[in-house]
């Protein structure tokens, strides 16, 4: 432990002495690094000269200062040859202290493949989550990043962040509060690019106001306390913040450019408005969209940066190493690890999957790896010399099972809403029937639920009423429909079949086999259903219109419900057991809009608080009172726990670890630091 | 004749106008828009897209607008400024999109065609002349097996091999080196390396159809008494089969070329898809699974004007070999 720990240290007084140098207020930068195990095992040969160099410099302060930097040598040549600045003047005075599990070594082309058009985010997961502050490894805090410190108000209103200083863009342009400034100005408060602004930049119904105090200070200002900010920064709601670099969006932008320039780009593109030009090539104003790698060498802060974009007919996406790239690991090689990445374009997955099994895929985590995969890519693991890593699945539940409490008929809403019916039909599910058959025996009993490993866990929401207990089903049942006809369905107080269908997206193959299971125990205890599958477009449309009995669906949620509580009140049409009232939280002037029951409400209000908490334990509290509501008011089913997930890795890959959480908000694998990946 | 052509010509403006406006509504069929399908599919992957996000490509896009507003947009954009629209999917003008693709199916469909005629005239021609020889049912049994297995199995069959015994993955049109490399010499070996695997699956259906006709069409003709008498005044064997039966069994082919214009866009799509090659066929499949309206009414509208115009064609070229046709 002694050796590695003065590499720390070493490191640390590097930087210590580089920033007095510097003359910039020292914020060591070490110190709020997430502390993952330490364990760099193997003495990084290049490194040596530079730690002991740079030991006798702190010592010493008067001499002129050694390399306190590496870089790959593709760099190194390039710097030779004069074609780049050296990697001291590359990187910010303060650069980014990641400190890898294993001292990394350069070199290598990670291969991976994705889908087309829409699938922006297989980019997005590997190397577009460069953002102001991220969440940890594991996922439990929030950490620097661009920004390198912040302060918030008593009230949650006012955010001031203080920016890492001589950050650089891909093309060596300096990332200032300008680019933060524009991003504001001419992105989000531009109504032609952004006709409604992202709900998380709204509080109280207004816009928040951005100030940009220096070139490295920035300050957010909320009308109404808004405790969510940081972790909706450090989440993929806020991908265009930080993407908009202004030197080179102003290309393309209406406001600075002259009318007649304007016209000629947009009639040799073939666009028809400057906006969606914009969004082709620069950003959206959600951050979403193929802008970002659709440019080859657009300026950019991640890792890599694009050589071959992405376009329509593109059957390949190459990229290469950032010089600029801001954050070094704790020897100072400055990141990343891997020379190039080259995304496959493919057009379906079979073929990707035929790939990976081939040992043509280095990394991947998507697309693929379903369940039904498994076997094949467990079989061909020797010969494609990969191994498989676990996903810990955040979502709340495999199957949540909304039943629709706003239904339209109103007989329907008053049996649906009485939380005895639901129990009831809870109690009639044998799950760890559908457990051993659907999934492979992986997974336990739950309704929807925070796992157990977050600090979320409230057992009474997870456990309640998960039992298969055909007589208390019965039992709650008949307190609501008593009445059953000659075949022994249950009737309606108007004398009908009470019937309810369950919708079903027939791409999720495990939940149509849960559904049709629980159709087939919801009719031994006298409930006349039936499950349905269909394409899910139709499926969310009709969900959109309310038009729906009942559907089932997976769920976010299960390590952090405070980003996503959908399955917990009714807080945005994902909620898709109270779309109406789900709707009248959003926007009560929604046609479909209609002022839910008190319970709901108060569970509303008490999001309201979470929100306007200030710290994260205060949050956590909240929300825990909120979760504890939920349980009490049981709004949807749940069949089991999220089975585990699983991606691919090459053999030689270091510093991936061995079970990574799988999430949207926390966009896996981003956090864990895909930067810092190599081959051995 | 002329005056035919006329008419022909006079009769595909309407048809092409018919044929756009069901393009377009055919694609707004399906429940929903983009908006609502680009949120499931999104969802399906485990990403999310907000509210507020939808709302905004809704406006931007004019999906709230009414149907027929939506098509005449679209329609004068063609006919007036060759502006076929933006794909929504790609944020790209669908111009800009469909072009290259349709240049590599061109080239993938005109080796097929070609590697078709080549394998199915001497076979067929073989399988007519020596009916009920062994080579015959060889050839019969191969061709029924042609017609009926689907193409893209025996791509999938193919390439399950492939993996499993020479440890390669086959798929795309080029080598690694040569995707994003400049057209050169090199770079067209490298395709046409790859094509013909994909052209021969492709053409097998068609190579056994061509067969069964041929060998029909044939054994009618050769049992007239025109070639009877051709072989009793000693014309050589090949010039008397060649020359006047084959030529005449051809003649189905003449009225079917007009297929295979539509066919270069169209076919493939489900091989393509499988065996991961960038013609048009994915994208318009991928195009009508998103609901990207622009860019799946551009391609169906381009596909109806190429079979339009291949209808066009076969009529003329019929029409020039049958004078019937020509005075009705």
């Amino acid at each position: 432990m002694s050796r590695p720990f003065s590499y720390r240290l070493v490191s640390l007084l590097v930087l210590l002495a580089l920033t007095l140098g510097a003359c910039t207020t020292a914020t060591p930068t070490a110190a709020v690094e997430p502390t993952s195990p330490p364990a760099p095992t193997n003495t990084a040969k290049p490194a040596e000269p530079t730690a002991t160099a740079a030991a006798e410099a702190a010592e010493q302060p008067t001499e002129p200062p050694a390399p306190l930097y590496t870089e790959a040598p593709d760099l190194a040549e390039k710097v030779a040859a004069g074609e780049l600045p050296p990697v001291e003047e590359r990187l910010p005075a303060n650069p980014l202290v990641v400190e890898s599990a294993e001292v990394g070594k350069y070199g290598g082309v990670w291969r991976m493949g994705m889908r087309g058009g829409t699938d922006d985010a297989s980019f997005y997961r590997i190397l577009g989550y460069e953002t102001l502050v991220r969440w940890s490894p594991s996922w439990d805090t929030i950490i620097p990043s661009l920004a390198e410190s912040w302060e918030v108000s008593a009230d949650a209103t006012e955010y001031t962040f203080a920016l890492r200083k001589g950050v650089k863009w891909s093309d060596g342009v300096e990332f200032t509060a300008n680019d933060l400034l524009f991003w504001y100005e001419d992105v989000i408060m531009n109504p032609e690019l952004t006709r409604s602004v992202p709900g998380w930049l709204t509080s109280g119904g207004e816009t928040v106001k951005f100030e940009k105090i220096d070139d490295y200070t920035i300050k957010f200002t909320f009308a109404k306390p808004n405790g969510l900010f940081l972790q909706n920064l450090a989440s993929p709601d806020s991908r265009s913040v930080t993407n908009v670099p202004k030197h080179f969006a102003v290309q393309y932008h209406a406001t600075y450019l002259a009318a007649d320039k304007l016209a000629a780009m947009m009639e040799e593109g073939g666009y028809a408005a400057w906006t969606d030009m914009f969004v082709a090539k620069v950003v959206q104003a959600d951050g979403g969209g193929m802008g970002p790698y659709n440019v080859a060498g657009r300026p950019t802060l991640f890792a890599w940066m694009v050589e071959e974009p992405f376009s329509g007919n593109a059957t390949q996406v190459t990229l290469v190493r950032n010089p600029y790239y801001w954050k070094v690991d704790q020897n100072g090689q400055q990141y990343p690890y891997i020379d190039k990445m080259v995304f496959g374009v493919y057009q379906d997955v079979p073929s990707m999957l035929l790939k990976a099994a081939n040992g043509e895929i280095d990394f991947q985590m998507r697309h693929f790896n379903t369940l039904a995969n498994k076997a094949v890519l467990y079989d061909n693991m020797e010969k494609g010399d990969y191994r498989i890593f676990d996903l810990e699945q955040a979502g709340s539940n495999s199957n949540v099972v909304m039943l629709n409490l706003t239904h339209k008929d109103p007989v329907m809403r008053e049996i649906l809403q009485n939380k005895d019916f639901r129990v009831g039909l809870s109690y009639a599910i044998n799950r760890q029937d559908i457990i051993n058959t659907v999934y492979v025996t992986m997974g336990e009993a739950s309704q929807p639920a925070a796992l157990k490993s977050s600090v979320f866990y409230n057992e009474q929401l997870a456990k309640q009423f998960t039992e298969y207990d055909v007589a208390k089903a019965n039992e709650y049942l008949d307190k609501v429909l008593p009445d059953k006809n000659d075949e022994g369905f249950r009737l309606r107080p108007d004398g009908k079949v009470f019937t309810i269908v369950i919708e079903i997206a027939n791409a999720n193959i495990d939940q149509v086999d849960t559904g049709n299971m629980i159709a087939k125990y919801w009719k031994a205890v006298g409930i006349m259903a039936e499950a349905k599958s269909e394409d899910r477009s139709l499926m969310y449309e009709r969900k959109n219109n309310n038009d729906l009995d009942a559907m089932i669906w997976g769920g976010e949620g299960g390590f952090n419900p405070i980003l996503d509580p959908r399955n917990f009140f009714p807080n945005g049409n994902e909620s898709a057991y109270a779309v109406a009232w789900a709707a009248w939280y959003t926007n009560p002037a929604d046609p479909l809009a209609e002022e839910p029951p008190a319970e709901v409400k108060a569970m509303m209000d008490k999001y309201a608080e979470v929100k306007s908490a200030t710290t994260w334990d205060e949050q956590v509290a909240m929300m825990k009172e909120l979760l504890q509501m939920s349980a009490d008011y049981f709004p949807c089913l749940g069949i089991s726990t999220a089975a585990k997930g699983y991606g691919i890795a090459k053999n030689n890959m270091g510093n991936v670890p061995d079970v990574i959480i799988n999430s949207w908000s926390y966009p896996t694998p981003a956090p864990v630091n895909t930067f810092a990946f190599f081959y051995r | 004749m002329l005056s035919f052509i006329f008419r022909r010509i006079l009769a595909m403006i309407p048809t092409l106008f018919l044929a756009s406006i069901v393009a377009f509504v055919i694609i707004q069929l399906p429940p929903g828009d983009f908006a609502t399908s680009y949120m499931a599919n999104l969802a399906a992957m485990g990403d999310t897209v907000s509210q507020d996000t939808l709302e905004n490509l809704r406006e931007a896009y004019g999906l709230d607008q009414p149907v027929m507003i939506q098509y005449y947009k679209w329609i004068t954009g063609i006919i007036f400024r060759g502006d076929y629209g933006l794909s929504f999917e790609h944020r790209e003008p669908v111009s800009s999109l469909i072009w290259d693709r349709i240049w590599l199916t061109m080239w993938l469909s005109l080796v097929s065609v070609l590697l078709t005629w080549i394998i199915a005239f001497p076979i067929g021609i073989y399988s007519a002349v020596k009916q009920y020889s062994a080579g015959d049912y060889i050839f019969t049994l191969i061709g029924f097996i042609g017609v009926s297995v689907p193409a893209f199995l025996v791509a999938l069959v193919l390439m399950y091999l492939q993996f499993k015994y020479l440890g390669q993955t086959t798929s795309g049109l080029f080598s690694d080196e040569y995707i994003s490399a400049a057209w050169s010499w090199a770079r067209v070996k490298d395709l046409l390396a790859h094509l013909w695997l994909p052209a021969l699956i492709l053409g097998l259906s068609g190579t056994a159809e061509l067969i069964r006709i041929l060998r029909a069409n044939l054994l009618d003709e050769l049992r007239r008494p025109y070639v009877i008498t051709a072989r009793a005044k000693g014309l050589p064997e090949w010039k008397a089969i060649l020359k006047y039966p084959v030529r005449l069994a051809l003649n189905p082919f003449v009225s079917t070329l007009g297929w295979i214009l539509p066919g270069l866009i169209s076919g493939s799509i489900i091989l393509s898809q499988v065996m991961n090659l960038p013609t048009t066929g994915p994208l318009l499949l991928r195009s009508l699974q998103s609901q990207d309206m622009y860019l799946a009414g551009s391609m169906i509208l381009v596909l109806s004007v190429a079979t339009v115009l291949g209808t066009f064609v076969s009529d003329i070229l019929l029409a020039l070999l049958d004078p019937r046709i020509r005075y009705q």
